[in-house]
């Protein structure tokens, strides 16, 4: 059986992101693999682990500098890659060339993250789902597979449910999941010779949504400051702070 | 005509659905204006809903309402073929978002996710989101028929008419998934709703311990506050998901949000950083929740906290 893992290259979250002229400057910003994605990852490396025979490929849409980030995928240990080199649209036609590669590779299960934290879209999961008419199990945070039937429990609206569903699915990971694991010396090395297969794919904009203007959303705050010699007063002064300022009645 | 995707309780329409109605009344300007509810509401949330629209459809079927996205998106869809409808609006929680992307692809048609400020103006659409886990916005457009998440808070909640206006329909629709969801959880909420609570007060490892955060809801409560938690907290057992604010939790944007002992990781400001005013208390000045904040305490919480609990318990004898 094959598990296509769908990842996503992202500013690393301590970098600093600034916006010129309505363009976004990621020079400066290290690129890596989606926090969210490593416990996709690694739960393909976890089912695996488990027992089940099965080839993990790893999928990426978008620069020719995602290589790196599949890397990083294979160093954590699955097997191969595939990258589609094309401009990155919207999400929705993200989803359709993944869709287009689970077919091709006859993939039996998909594993992506629940939340890109680039486009901060929740789309993927579920778009590559519909794409294939597969079933999706959102934001999992326990996972099994047994004789081709997925088990589990996932957040769904006002709180979690277990969930039972039979091959082939899509499963969006996220935190409570797993520990992903990091590459050792060894699989970084091994992972150089593993194959990532790059080919390039129309671009497809046509009915997705277009970048219009882009900002800084940080909002100026105060920046003022209490240091702490004496509680009491240090809380006095806040409490006043948050009557006067923010207008709290308190 | 412009559909909107209702929900609520016994009591009525939910404070999602009172903000989609006010959006959709802006954006059909004089064109009627349609709705739908899936399952078999009660008579509160059905006079509700018969005030908020021009026109209404049950969505009525077994196993419905759901909270499977397979089956909430073949009732909507029946919705918009009834309605011939070039525009749905639905609430961007988390069953809103994750059946839009279905419709979205089965129509194919275009998607925002979790859009504010949103505009109709001729055959463009555009609407303003968050990207980079909340750090920068984007102006993003595109072009109808289109499937829109709409950001909660974005819009005041509509105030309605007495008079139940809506014609209802009735539509008996035949949902099928190979999803089965059993033992449902539901979130234990605080006493104060993080989502509408004008005070958040947020505990983080900081705190050093389960039972430090008694002193944390003493202050909440004082203070009329929700309580809530990172997931370094959370992850430790000492705090219930249902309390986690940040990219994986909540996102809340209280009047005051209170960051105590809480570092400030991308992850967790993406969850409050449009709060109105943030008050930091933590030792480490160069914490980035300290340097995000309006208000910031430098000191230990371990003596700010008893003192704060101290001085407000003054001021109530
Ligand atoms: C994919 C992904 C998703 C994530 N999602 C979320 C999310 O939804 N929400 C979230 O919160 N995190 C999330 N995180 C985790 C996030 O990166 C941080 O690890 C987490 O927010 C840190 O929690 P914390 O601030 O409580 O702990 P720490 O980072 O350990 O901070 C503790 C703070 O307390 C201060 N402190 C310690 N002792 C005292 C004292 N006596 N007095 C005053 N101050 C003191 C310290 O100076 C420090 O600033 C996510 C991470 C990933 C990778
Ligand atoms: N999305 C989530 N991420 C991490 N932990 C979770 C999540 N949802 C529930 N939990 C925790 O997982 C455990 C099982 O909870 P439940 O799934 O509600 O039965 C509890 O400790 C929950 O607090």
């Amino acid at each position: 059986m094959k598990i296509l893992v769908a990842v996503r290259q992202v500013p690393d979250a301590e970098s600093r992101l600034e916006v010129s002229e309505g363009n976004l400057d990621l020079s400066r910003a290290s690129l890596v693999l989606d926090g969210m994605d490593e416990y996709a990852v690694e739960e393909a490396l976890l089912l695996r682990e488990a027992g089940l025979e099965a080839e993990l490929i790893a999928v990426a849409v978008g620069a020719a500098a995602l290589e790196e980030t599949l890397r990083a995928a294979l160093a954590m240990g699955l097997d191969r890659a595939r990258l589609l080199v094309g401009e990155l649209a919207d999400p929705l036609a993200v989803a359709r060339a993944v869709a287009e590669v689970a077919r091709d590779e006859q993939a039996d299960l998909i594993l992506t993250g629940s939340q890109q934290s680039d486009w901060d879209s929740q789309a993927l999961g579920p778009a590559i789902a519909a794409c294939l008419g597969w079933p999706q199990v959102s934001w999992c945070h326990a996972l099994q597979l047994d004789g081709g039937v997925l088990r589990g429990r996932h957040d769904v609206e006002g709180g979690s449910a277990a969930f039972e569903v039979a091959l082939p699915a899509v499963v969006t990971t996220q935190q409570g999941l797993n520990e992903p694991r990091y590459p050792t010396l060894p699989n970084i090395r091994r992972s150089r010779s593993k194959e990532v297969r790059s080919e390039s794919i129309p671009v497809t904009l046509a009915d997705g949504w277009q970048l219009v203007a882009q900002g800084s959303a940080a909002k100026a705050r105060l920046g003022q400051r209490i240091a702490v010699s004496d509680p009491q007063e240090a809380a006095a002064e806040l409490l006043s702070w948050l009557e006067q300022t923010a207008k709290v009645r308190l | 005509m412009i559909l909107l995707a209702l929900d609520g309780t016994g009591a009525g329409l939910s404070r999602a659905s009172l903000e989609l109605v006010s959006l959709g009344r802006q954006l059909a300007g004089d064109s009627p204006l349609g709705g739908f509810l899936i399952g078999d509401p009660v008579q509160p949330l059905l006079d509700q809903a018969r005030c908020a629209v021009d026109q209404l459809w049950l969505l009525r079927g077994e196993g419905l309402p759901s909270t499977d996205p397979q089956r909430a998106a073949q009732a909507a869809e029946a919705a918009l073929q009834a309605a011939e409808a070039q525009l749905l609006l639905l609430p961007a929680g988390r069953l809103g978002r994750s059946y839009s992307p279905r419709l979205a692809v089965q129509r194919g048609w275009a998607l925002l996710e979790d859009a504010a400020e949103l505009q109709l103006d001729g055959q463009q659409l555009s609407a303003t989101c968050y990207a980079y886990l909340g750090r920068i916005w984007q102006r993003r457009s595109t072009h109808p028929p289109a499937v829109v998440s709409v950001k909660a808070g974005s819009v005041s909640p509509a105030e309605l008419v007495s008079v139940p206006a809506a014609e209802v329909r009735v539509l008996e629709v035949a949902t099928s998934s190979p999803l089965e969801e059993r033992d449902f959880v539901g979130q234990k909420l605080s006493r104060v709703p993080l989502s509408e609570a004008e005070v958040v007060v947020t505990g983080g490892r900081g705190l050093g311990s389960q039972e430090a955060f008694a002193m944390l809801e003493e202050l909440a409560d004082l203070l009329g506050a929700g309580v809530g938690a990172t997931r370094a907290v959370v992850d430790a057992g000492w705090r219930p998901y249902a309390e986690q604010v940040g990219q994986t939790g909540q996102t809340v944007q209280p009047k005051v949000y209170l960051a105590i002992g809480v570092s400030g990781a991308v992850q967790h400001l993406s969850g409050m950083n449009k709060s109105g005013y943030i008050v930091a208390v933590n030792k480490d000045p160069e914490a980035p929740m300290v340097k995000s904040s309006d208000l910031a305490v430098i000191g230990d919480l371990h003596k700010v906290v008893p003192a704060l609990i101290q001085a407000l318990r003054g001021r109530r004898d």
